[in-house]
């Protein structure tokens, strides 16, 4: 009966209630700590210490895209002194178009429908806004999608990496030059002006062929030349 | 039907020849790594030096004819 008379008091009551209140609030706590936000620490040290990756090593003509990408690697090695590698598959992808990365990469099981969905809309982000709205808009969509936590912090550090490229190249995600090259595929005038120099020529032949066989080679001439100034002044293919 | 002379037909034919040499120093050959393009990049040194050729076979012609009248 005493244990009962113990219970029944009111401090008891109050410090069960303190203890419910407490252990209500640390759950409350550890639900904020778990909520997802970006970290940019990566590349606010990228900025801070000045790292430098060469992109214009990609405009060399003379190197292969494999090669180019190997050097970039190589860089980013020696910069931030890490031994990064990539397996020979994920460089051979240097020389396909985006389509066959995203489908490569699926099939390696680099990659997720999910992450080719959202991949893509960020392109076409960039291409419509810009980078810097582009970043807002996946870090919008990436919150919403509530992802694991191995998966948000793929994607965070997707972003530190978007960041520090247009950082480090500030003209790479430029709009205007995505739009002129993704979609023109533009020729230097010179080679359009040689084309046409062609289509003359070739229609030169035309007018001068005797024999059936001469007139036929020049007809195909003429037809080739025309394709190629449609090409090269065009601006597609 | 245009008859073009010697003259003009040797122009043309050495003409091509710089014309296909230029195109083919303008080759991105980083495109028979992919294999994608290639048409494009080969198409107009193809064809000038189709047209070189095309134009050299009636200037040699006319250079045998010359020398036929000449000798007769």
């Amino acid at each position: 009966m005493n244990i009962i008379k113990f219970l029944r008091k009111p401090y008891l009551a109050i410090l069960f209630s303190y203890l419910i209140l407490f252990v209500s609030c640390s759950q409350y706590d550890s639900v904020e700590i778990n909520e997802q936000n970006f970290d940019y620490t990566a590349f606010n040290e990228f900025k801070s210490q000045g790292y430098i990756i060469d992109i214009n090593l990609i405009k060399n003509n003379k190197v292969s895209l494999i090669e180019k990408k190997k050097a970039i690697l190589n860089q980013i090695n020696t910069e931030l002194n890490t031994d990064l590698s990539f397996p020979d598959k994920a460089f051979e992808l240097a020389n396909s178009d985006v389509e066959e990365i995203f489908e490569i990469s699926m099939k390696e099981g680099w990659m997720t429908q999910q992450d080719v969905d959202l991949t893509n809309e960020f392109i076409l982000n960039i291409k419509n806004d810009g980078i810097d709205i582009a970043i807002s808009k996946y870090e919008a969509t990436i919150l919403e999608l509530s992802l694991s936590s191995a998966k948000f912090e793929e994607k965070n550090i997707f972003l530190n990496i978007m960041k520090s490229l247009n950082y480090a190249n500030p003209d790479l995600f430029k709009t205007e030059l995505l739009n002129e090259s993704l979609v023109a595929n533009k020729e230097p005038w010179y080679k359009c002006a040689a084309a046409g120099v062609a289509l003359v020529a070739a229609t030169l032949s035309l007018a001068s062929c005797v024999t059936v066989a001469a007139c036929g080679l020049a007809l195909v001439l003429v037809y080739a030349a025309s394709n190629s100034v449609a090409a090269m002044c065009g601006g597609d293919e | 039907m245009w008859k073009p002379g010697k003259k003009t037909l040797f122009v043309l034919m050495i003409l091509m020849a710089i014309f296909g040499g230029l195109t083919s120093y303008w080759i991105d050959w980083t495109v028979f790594e992919t294999n994608k393009g290639v048409l494009r990049e080969i198409q107009l040194p193809i064809i000038f030096l189709v047209l070189s050729f095309y134009f050299m076979i009636p200037y040699l012609k006319k250079i045998k004819e010359e020398k036929k009248n000449n000798e007769a």
